[in-house]
């Protein structure tokens, strides 16, 4: 009998099994995960853990050197895998699109902001130059840019990181898309920033009634904007749950480990009252490991985890996923039949 | 346009010392070659004596000492005078300006052709780098490279005019045909093809390889997966978002090659009898013609600087980062 997956009723997205290699190098090894309608996820782990390898996959926008090597991407009754190339083009941007990391970068700096939003708008339906126009003012307008008719005109290089990445937000957000994918949005952002733009893309999301893949290594972002919170490590997801019962009751020791290092979650720490903790070794030593993949860094590893890799299975409730046997509650083992 | 009028009051002011630097240092370089304008006419007549060429070079002031030519070449310049040709017999300037439209001509269309033939090829090469359309590009790039300009003129003269009959073998336009018009500008047109080609195809090679460089390192940068993530097409992400930015370099090297394209003409010129400045340089080398020289050296500076600033300009419009100072 297939197992229940939370979301699985008709979702927006639906990932399964999804393998991306970069060579002979894994990047992402088997993950699934799905996202609902209006519903925010966040991806979270740390650095090269695959989760920016996974938002790329998702456009199939993956550099040259990157390919999916199996699994399927579902969004709505399409399959993002087999979609003629034209086909794709329009759903880029259009029903899915994409806010990046760096706002510095992703924006041309030899063209106008408003040239660079209508063109998005112009390449995805039949509107005169004019009307285009004035939709991106309305858009930059929709994102809080002061002046927007002003503004409308000036290059990338006059804004503030902020403001680009505002920029970035209304290009995205210009075709009415139906999952937003942000990938790192605030990271290369002023923390007094950072909270601007995440209110930002939470109120779009309402607004337009959009899903939102929220990619981050920021569980203190996660606590405040997401739903539902899939923890990845070296390319597969280690434990997923709503939000508050991750944060209550984290499981898996890879995700105790992370809000251990995170500053804001755990209660009465700072630094001056001693060294933040962190998880010893690297994510590098998940190479050729054929057991679990977290066993060389987690303290609680038994002699069969480095023989046996664990799925994700139900853990207390039907909603909360775990890969860890070691770490389960009494009924995990039940479950996982 | 206030910034463009202030940058252009800024070059002229700087223009000046390069422009004095450039008039001395020829100057005293160009005498440094043996024998002078009354020896090449003395050569040419077949037969002079010791006494007529002591006329000739008293009536020109060769027999001056060099500082003393020097100071009266600069009082002429003070007056806006190139000074005198002996060998043509009249004033530099109106010799010039017989010459430059058809340097310029030559020069205008070579560049226009080897921006537009390297460019699109470079952006093709990149398109399809690694692969076969790009390795054979790269190999003809390379040819046009690598094979001097007169000899190329040469080749095209055997297979255009002598094998085919196609085009005109030399010269600017049919003398004595009479034409007006249309006809007059076509025939034009078929004398200007094979020498702005053989001296285009130099810089089509330079281009097309700069180009291809400039659009695989513009290919990762950020702000071209966000044009994908748009949804534009690859036509619009390549010309809109990638060669739009890959353009600056080649403004640069372009500007810089003005000069050379100038040197390029003196051997083209040559070899298809196009009556310009670069084989009315190459004639006064050989008749030691100082003055018209002088005054070709000059007048080539200022293109350059004119260029130059041109490139500054034509910069500060594609690249909206640089400003104008």
């Amino acid at each position: 009998m297939p197992l229940e997956f939370p979301g699985r009723e008709d979702p927006l997205l639906d990932v399964r099994d999804l393998f991306i290699s970069f060579g002979d190098n894994a990047a992402v090894r088997g993950l699934d995960f799905t996202i609902r309608r209006g519903e925010t996820l966040a991806l979270v782990g740390e650095s090269g853990c695959g989760k920016s390898a996974t938002a790329l996959s998702l456009l199939r926008l993956l550099p040259p050197a990157g390919r999916v090597a199996g699994g399927s991407i579902r969004f709505e009754d399409r399959d993002i895998l087999r979609l003629p190339e034209n086909e794709m083009r329009r759903l880029r941007g259009g029903a899915i699109s994409m806010v990046f990391q760096e706002p510095m970068t992703s924006l041309n700096p030899v063209l106008p902001i408003g040239r660079q939003i209508t063109e998005a708008i112009r390449s995805h339906e039949r509107v005169s130059a004019r009307a285009a126009r004035a939709r991106a003012i309305e858009l930059l307008n929709l994102v809080r840019i002061p002046e927007a008719h002003r503004r409308i005109d000036d290059y990338p290089h006059t804004l503030s990181g902020g403001m680009r990445q505002r920029v970035m937000i209304a290009m995205a957000v210009a075709c009415r898309p139906r999952l937003l994918i942000a990938d790192e949005p605030t990271t290369a952002l002023d923390v007094t920033i950072q909270a601007q733009v995440l209110e930002l893309l939470d109120r779009l999301r309402q607004d337009l009634s959009m899903g939102l893949l929220l990619i981050t290594h920021d569980l203190g972002l996660v606590a405040d904007w997401a739903d539902r919170v899939v923890v990845m490590y070296a390319g597969r997801k280690c434990e997923e749950a709503p939000v508050e019962t991750l944060l209550r009751a984290p499981l898996h020791p890879y995700t105790s480990g992370l809000m251990a290092c995170s500053p804001k979650l755990a209660s009465g720490l700072h630094f001056r009252q001693g060294r933040l903790p962190e998880i010893g070794g690297s994510v590098a030593s998940a190479a050729d490991v054929a057991g679990c993949l977290f066993a060389p860094r987690c303290a609680s590893a038994r002699d069969a985890c480095h023989a046996v890799r664990p799925d994700a299975k139900p853990a207390g409730s039907r909603d909360h996923l775990l890969a860890c046997p070691v770490h389960a509650p009494a009924d995990y083992a039940i479950a996982c039949c | 346009m206030a910034r463009v009028l202030r940058t252009l009051r800024r070059t002229a002011w700087q223009a000046i010392p390069t422009v004095i630097a450039v008039v001395v240092i020829d100057f005293f370089l160009l005498r440094l070659a043996p024998g002078d304008a009354a020896d090449a006419l003395a050569a040419e007549s077949g037969s002079a004596t010791e006494e007529t060429m002591a006329a000739l070079r008293a009536h020109f002031g060769l027999d001056q000492p060099a500082f003393v030519q020097f100071l009266s070449y600069i009082g002429n310049l003070l007056h806006f005078s190139l000074g005198f040709s002996p060998l043509y017999n009249m004033p530099v300037s109106r010799l010039i300006g017989e010459r430059l439209p058809g340097t310029l001509l030559l020069m205008a269309t070579a560049l226009s052709l080897a921006l537009l033939i390297g460019i699109t090829a470079g952006v093709v090469m990149s398109m399809f780098a690694g692969r076969l359309t790009d390795r054979v590009l790269s190999v003809i790039a390379l040819l046009f490279y690598s094979v001097p300009g007169f000899w190329i003129g040469l080749m095209l003269i055997v297979l255009f005019s002598v094998r085919l009959g196609w085009l005109p073998s030399g010269g600017a336009e049919t003398i004595g045909a009479g034409l007006t018009g249309w006809p007059w500008l076509l025939d034009r047109a078929r004398h200007l093809i094979l020498p702005a080609v053989s001296l285009a195809l130099f810089f089509i090679a330079i281009y097309a390889r700069l180009v291809r460089a400039s659009m695989l390192e513009v290919r990762d940068q950020d702000y071209v997966r966000t044009a994908t993530a748009k949804g534009l097409s690859r036509t619009a992400v390549t010309l809109r978002h990638m060669l739009w930015n890959a353009l600056l370099p080649v403004t640069t090297v372009a500007g810089m090659h003005v000069g050379a394209i100038l040197g390029g003409a003196v051997v083209v010129e040559t070899v298809f009898s196009w009556p310009g400045l670069g084989r009315l340089a190459f004639e006064a080398v050989l008749k030691r013609d100082f003055s018209v020289l002088l005054g070709i050296l000059l007048l080539s500076s200022l293109l350059v600087i004119a260029v130059n600033v041109l490139v500054d300009l034509l910069q500060a419009w594609l690249d909206p980062r640089i400003a104008l100072r």
